[in-house]
């Protein structure tokens, strides 16, 4: 592979067919015009070494080999890799591999055409996403720099930018502007909560982009009380995306936190020690039930999180401090979070082994 | 005002960032100050007799609240709550407080008030 990585499109086919690797890097080269930059793999072994040595923009895999076919592979690719862009491809398109194979993360879908139209065609597609993927931004990889870290730089910088994060589970976006965190989704997840569920992941890639506005603000608050709740919620194992709590670190519950960065700011934690989150309950604002876990009586909660929201608004009337946000409680024997927003209600209860407060 | 509350405000108040504060001793009685405009005696003292009735409706849903912040979007209002019923409500503006050891020493401090403890009444339940 050449030194031009920067400037040429990155792209790596993987086909157990040599002699269908060798049309199409002949074909699409001359398409090209030199833009592209090509490399070929006959099976998954051979992609991973040339993937574990080059960045590629775009990976395109055949549905269909032996030993581990298309779709295993886009599995590995997204353990592997996550947000590598890939495309999958095949002879012999169905409506269930076309599911499947967008299910397992692949950006596109193609069937392979042999006539000129066809090539033409998938050429102005993989070309297109390769541009996107290549002029969107920056990546980075989560594993040698925190989240939080980078979002702090952002926000003390006064920038105005969209900060993509994904896992092979997990999307969301962070938004921010002039330096200020206005927005944050993942999923059926809006606000605070979404924020702090991004900022608990442990690995994965982020992307910048330019500043788009949200179709809602969620998030008021100022960017150094978020982050430093988030660090709280992420050292307590707190998890809000049922499928990611590897992700997250909670399946390693208990565990000993790392001490915080930013100490607390606001309501009382009790001592450092190990912490264990007992209880999760998280419902939508009509009260539907979207995740829990080690509520004895789901109901109680529920019933707890609108008496909270209805002292709230009472103390709202009386005093002009806006809108509710959270409530934070300190227990001699752990620490209770009842968040309420129109769109949803959060509790979280977890215990830690030593008492520290009075 | 009790000479011990005396004590613990002059010691520890205000605080960067402290709208109000309000104390509510044993026998229910009130003691408040407003550092500027933005709330009124009055408007604190009905907030705080609000706020000690959610933290002991807390102790029927099974958990025991030692200490109590409510997080609005300009405001947080921290209660250190004591096993006399005594507690003590800081009313803070809601941004990045500098000195947050010297809010999260009053708040403690309250609870270390020696002469509050003679009628010390547990709270039931426990998380």
């Amino acid at each position: 592979m050449s030194g031009n990585i920067n400037r040429l499109k990155q792209f790596l086919f993987v086909d157990d067919d040599p002699e269908f690797l060798a049309n199409i890097r002949d074909v699409f080269s001359q398409m090209s015009g030199g833009a592209w930059e090509i490399s070929t793999a006959e099976n998954h072994a051979q992609a991973l070494a040339i993937l574990q040595q080059h960045r590629m923009d775009v990976v395109v895999v055949d549905l269909d080999m032996p030993v581990v076919d298309g779709l295993q592979f886009l599995r590995l690719l997204a353990r592997t890799h996550p947000g590598q862009q890939t495309v999958m491809w095949t002879g012999r398109g169905t409506e269930m591999s076309q599911k499947e194979s967008l299910e397992s993360g692949a950006a596109l879908y193609l069937e392979k055409l042999i006539t000129p139209e066809g090539f033409s065609a998938v050429f102005a597609a993989l070309d297109a996403l390769a541009g996107a993927a290549s002029q969107e931004g920056f990546r980075g990889v989560m594993r040698r720099v925190g989240l939080q870290e980078v979002l702090q730089m952002e926000c003390l910088g006064r920038k105005s930018s969209v900060l993509e994060i994904f896992t092979n589970k997990i999307r969301g976006r962070i938004f921010i502007n002039e330096g200020m965190i206005v927005h944050a989704e993942s999923g059926a997840l809006q606000g605070e909560v979404a924020l702090y569920g991004l900022l608990a992941l442990r690995n994965g890639e982020f992307n910048f982009l330019p500043f788009t506005e949200p179709q809602r603000r969620t998030i008021t608050g100022q960017w150094e009380s978020l982050l430093m709740e988030a660090a709280r919620l992420s050292d307590e194992g707190a998890s809000f995306f049922p499928e990611a709590t590897a992700e997250t670190g909670a399946a390693a519950l208990p565990h000993s936190p790392e001490p915080a960065e930013a100490s607390v700011a606001d309501a009382a934690r009790p001592a450092a020690g190990p912490v264990r989150i007992e209880e999760t309950l998280l419902c939508s604002g009509a009260g539907e039930v979207l995740e829990e876990s080690g509520c004895k009586t789901p109901e109680e909660r529920l019933r707890l999180l609108e008496q909270v929201e209805r002292q709230a608004a009472q103390l709202s009337t009386l005093v002009p401090v806006g809108r509710f946000e959270r409530l934070e409680i300190a227990t001699p024997t752990g620490r209770v979070v009842c968040q309420v927003e129109p769109h949803m209600r959060l509790f979280v209860r977890s215990s830690t082994a030593k008492i520290g407060v009075a | 005002m009790k000479e011990s509350l005396k004590q613990f405000i002059e010691a520890h108040l205000p605080l960067d960032g402290l709208a109000a504060w309000s104390a509510r001793l044993p026998d229910r009685t009130l003691t408040s100050h407003c550092l500027n405009g933005w709330f009124t005696p009055k408007q604190v003292e009905q907030a705080v007799t609000r706020l000690a009735l959610a933290a002991e409706n807390l102790n029927s849903h099974s958990i025991e609240p030692a200490r109590l912040c409510w997080v609005f979007e300009h405001a947080r209002i921290h209660v250190a709550l004591r096993g006399d019923k005594a507690c003590l409500a800081l009313f803070v503006e809601n941004r990045p407080v500098a000195s947050n050891a010297a809010l999260e020493s009053a708040l403690e401090e309250f609870n270390g008030i020696e002469s509050f403890r003679s009628t010390a009444v547990p709270l039931s339940g426990g998380v």
